[in-house]
């Protein structure tokens, strides 16, 4: 099996595909240090408590948060579209019959290409953090990670950096989460589909057709939501701590927040991916 | 399923939808041997090389690979069988000798350098073989198809449509090549190909299919003489009727009278009966020619002389 994911690894990272979403990151990431460079310092005034955080808040950490917070609708589009080809174009280009004419079983055959597409979700959350501590480090240095989750009950929370950068991690790690939940959608299309770019897609449309659907200000909807993986698509931002205990007065690990989104995407991501394994195996190669 | 047969399959079906593209089929190939699979195009051969390699599902029946059942075994028949199901598709963006290293790591784990070198001068590609895919012709992916069947030595080779593409040379390099590894390797070699003065060269037997059914199958030499033809020049006296005697004669057909002569489908060895029955009914036997035919003429009478799709 590791031989098997080792060729899958090869064969994708030899198209230019994953190049491009790794460059528009660096650029994106890019822009966004240079945007909190550029246009200054935060000063922000907090809700009805008063509060006022008056100084330079800019460090690795928060050009990272910052980074998982809008370069995470990218990985979401993009990543899907450059998975989906690694099952559905072998297909297209008739690479799937001499591969399947060879003394492997089919299971492990897709679980190699879909282990792929979980490791390039994997490193394009681990280049995005990266980039993004690394840059925010050479610009404004180490510090702390600043919550204002608190800020109505007059409190700002201070993260030390080990503690704020396991918390990166862990918003990072479900943001990977969220983005595979759309790749095992594509991939799992492309059991289907013999074609290098619709499994992307059609993932892409059935993640902004249930964005809608979820959107709609009917009461029909409400009791839905809890359910959709589109409801949380961006619950990775939920990762940090927003309150004290009550009694202990120490920082909250915010599970109540971030457990429906583990939840809801593990059983999405499950079904389509037996979904697609089972038409992997089931299908007849026709192309 | 008997291991004497490198390939067996009884009572093989598919059916897509309401269309039947193989109907009951029963092959036995004998190990050691080169069998061509012929047919006009629709006929099921490709339908048929796609379900013995695990490409598509048997609708009903059952077929083995080198004695193993391919519904419940698969992995253990393609183990020792190399195959090329119609035209060599290869991951583009790789060389040729990637692709061969990473089929075979499919077979074997990790492939040996020796064996991938061995493949490729064997189909003459090794000039090549840093080249990426992409920038192959035709011809050089046909012979790639050749070597990655061949990589990992097997015992079954099954080639679908194996010379297409290839020039003159290269064709005539790949029937050499076929018959070297059927003489001296012992290999099994089953092709299905539409060149029938090629399989005419170079197959022991052959199948040929029609409409998913196989119409004729044996030893080629067997099939021709079966189906020979005779051309008799005939001198009927008054009366006396040269076709309806011998007509009378087992196996005999008559295919056409033209200008003083019979032309007949008889096996060859009634030529002595009915050349006793003309003479003895007073009819002049001026000539009497055994037309043997080509594989060309027999897969024209068993599948039609027209197109059918």
């Amino acid at each position: 099996m590791i031989t098997l994911i080792r060729w899958e690894l090869h064969r994708f990272y030899r198209r230019l595909a994953p190049y491009y979403l790794y460059g528009a990151l660096a650029l994106l990431v890019t822009m966004v240090t240079w945007g909190m460079r550029e246009f200054g310092r935060f000063s922000s005034r907090g809700g009805g408590a008063g509060l006022e955080i008056v100084g330079d808040t800019r460090n690795a950490l928060m050009v990272s948060q910052g980074a998982s917070l809008t370069v995470a609708i990218l990985l979401l589009y993009l990543v899907p579209v450059v998975v989906g080809e690694i099952v559905g174009g072998d297909g297209a280009t008739g690479v799937l019959r001499t591969i399947l004419v060879r003394p492997r079983r089919r299971a492990q055959i897709w679980l190699a290409k879909y282990a792929t597409a979980w490791i390039y979700a994997l490193s394009v959350s681990a280049a995005l953090m990266g980039l993004s501590l690394l840059l925010g480090g050479l610009f404004f240095g180490w510090g702390k990670l600043y919550s204002a989750g608190d800020l109505h009950n007059g409190k700002l929370i201070v993260l030390t950096p080990r503690e704020g950068l396991a918390y990166v991690a862990l918003s990072y790690s479900l943001l990977t989460l969220s983005v595979m939940t759309a790749g095992t959608i594509a991939v799992a299309l492309g059991s289907w589909l013999d074609n290098a770019l619709l499994p992307g897609m059609f993932a892409v449309g059935i993640l902004i057709t249930l964005q809608i659907i979820t959107g709609l200000p009917y009461e029909w909807v409400e009791p839905l939501k809890p359910y959709v993986f589109t409801t949380y698509l961006l619950d990775h931002t939920k990762a940090y701590p927003n309150s004290f205990d009550p009694a202990t007065g120490a920082l909250q690990f915010p599970a109540a927040a971030i457990w429906p989104m583990v939840r809801v995407h593990c059983v999405t991501i499950f079904c389509f991916a037996a979904a697609g394994l089972w038409r992997f195996l089931q299908r007849d190669v026709t192309c | 399923m008997s291991s004497g047969l490198a390939i067996e399959a009884t009572g093989l079906t598919k059916r897509f939808g309401q269309r039947v593209a193989v109907d009951a089929l029963n092959l036995a190939v004998p190990r050691g041997t080169v069998y061509g699979f012929l047919g006009p195009n629709g006929s099921g051969k490709t339908t048929t090389i796609r379900m013995l390699v695990g490409l598509l599902r048997p609708t009903a029946g059952s077929a083995s690979l080198l004695g193993h059942d391919i519904r419940r075994d698969l992995i253990a028949g393609l183990r020792e069988t190399g195959a090329q199901v119609e035209s060599p598709a290869f991951v583009s963006n790789l060389s040729g000798r990637r692709n061969l290293e990473y089929l075979g790591a499919l077979t074997l784990g990790r492939v040996p350098a020796a064996l991938v070198d061995q493949a490729l001068a064997r189909v003459r590609l090794t000039g090549r073989d840093r080249d990426r895919v992409r920038t192959y012709s035709q011809g050089m992916k046909a012979r790639l198809g050749l070597a990655q069947a061949l990589l990992c030595q097997p015992r079954l080779l099954i080639l679908d449509e194996p010379t297409n593409g290839l020039d003159p040379q290269g064709m005539h390099e790949v029937r050499e090549l076929i018959r070297h590894l059927a003489a001296e390797d012992g290999m099994t070699v089953f092709i299905s190909s539409h060149l029938l003065a090629e399989v005419q060269q170079l197959c022991d037997r052959v199948a040929i299919l029609r409409r998913g059914q196989a119409v004729a199958e044996g030893p080629v030499a067997e099939l021709l003489s079966s189906a020979g033809r005779l051309r008799i020049a005939v001198d009927e006296p008054d009366g006396v009727d040269a076709a309806a005697l011998v007509a009378e004669v087992d196996g005999v057909q008559i295919v056409a009278r033209e200008d003083g002569y019979l032309r007949l489908a008889a096996p060859p060895e009634q030529a002595a009966e009915i050349n006793r029955r003309l003479v003895s009914a007073g009819v002049a036997v001026g000539e009497l020619v055994i037309e043997r035919q080509s594989l060309e003429d027999f897969y024209l009478d068993v599948t039609g002389r027209e197109a059918q799709l």
